[in-house]
């Protein structure tokens, strides 16, 4: 039997995978017409021969990358925020609803699932930055701004899953007083009477 | 058991080749280093002129101005031995009539008295390295500028 949750998950990496790699491949054929660069088509690489040429087009073609991440990650922190059916505002949901906008309402396991994969391509796509920054291959600046942005949207979302548990305590608690605990004993007067 | 174990492995697989492929992405583009294929050259550097550059230069300077086609970065190996001559330096590369070879030696070679003269044999550019007799080896950095 096929996890659910692994076929949810993998259908939510799939959009965003597609979309990075887009977007690193446009940047590469814009900037280096942009830049005027001299290289060399070989199979699926581009092959550039001047240094300053390459460590510009491979940087600035990263910031393409982390634009396509970020634009996945607000996304999800907005909807995690503002549009999480747990919390979403009663003005909001009633506007929602009468635009026929109800649709952007989502539940916990969407966005936590969106979440968790969006949060994974920021964080490989930090660790990569850094490698390639070490190894002289990218600037140090796209490393900084990506770690920034995965630590900025890390701490956003682990607030959301913070105050999705303390309302889930809440629920409970409430749930609790209207318990009612019957012994056996108990149940069995009410039963026979 | 076994079964569903399998079945959700390969799950994780998938999802493990979904995150490699921003890794992926990033070698679309890569720096070619330039390698050596002249004997006795250590390292070597081309830079050629991009197509787009070449026009506006055309379009910008006057036809009389000579414009640099290509910049060969060599570093020669050099022995003690006074005169040593390196041959074909500029493999693969046809030299046009109005085209003519620049060699660029670093001063404070010059200084040590250090001679880089080119011949030219058979449309083939070498080069003849005079060194003085207290010269006990190095290396030295030329660069040929092809000029149209």
């Amino acid at each position: 039997m096929f996890s659910k949750t692994l076929i949810k998950l993998i259908d939510y990496a799939i959009f965003p995978a597609v979309m990075i790699v887009a977007a690193k491949i446009i940047g590469i054929i814009f900037l280096a017409k942009y830049f005027q660069a001299s290289y060399v088509v070989d199979g699926l690489r581009a092959s550039f021969e001047n240094y300053e040429n390459y460590i510009a087009i491979n940087s600035y073609s990263s910031y393409f990358m982390l634009t396509a991440v970020l634009g996945g990650l607000v996304w999800v922190v907005v909807k995690a925020h503002v549009f999480h059916d747990t919390h979403v505002t009663p003005a909001l949901s009633a506007k929602l609803f009468n635009s026929n906008l109800d649709s952007l309402i989502h539940d916990t396991e969407t966005i936590f699932s969106q979440s968790f994969i969006w949060l994974s391509y920021s964080w490989l796509l930090t660790i990569m930055f850094g490698v390639q920054s070490y190894y002289s291959l990218s600037y140090w600046s796209v490393f900084w701004v990506s770690l920034a942005a995965s630590v900025l949207a890390t701490v956003l979302l682990v607030m959301d899953i913070e105050r999705e548990i303390t309302s889930d305590a809440k629920e409970l608690e409430k749930k609790g007083d209207s318990v009612k605990v019957v012994t056996m004993e108990q149940l069995k007067k009410e039963i026979l009477s | 058991m076994i079964k569903s174990v399998a079945k959700n492995s390969v799950l994780v697989l998938m999802l493990f080749g979904l995150f490699t492929l921003p890794y992926w992405a990033s070698a679309f583009i890569e720096y070619d280093k330039p390698q050596s294929d002249v004997l006795g050259v250590q390292t070597k550097k081309t830079v050629v002129v991009a197509p787009n550059q070449k026009q506006e230069e055309r379009v910008t300077t006057e036809k009389s101005k000579p414009m640099v086609e290509k910049r060969v970065d060599l570093e020669l190996n050099l022995t003690k031995d006074k005169l040593q001559r390196f041959y074909d330096v500029l493999p693969g590369v046809e030299l046009g009539d109005s085209s003519e070879v620049v060699v660029v030696v670093p001063i404070e070679f010059e200084d040590r008295g250090i001679d880089v003269v080119k011949t030219y044999r058979n449309g083939k550019v070498d080069l003849i390295v005079k060194v003085p007799d207290d010269f006990k080896g190095g290396t030295l950095p030329v660069t040929l500028l092809i000029i149209e």
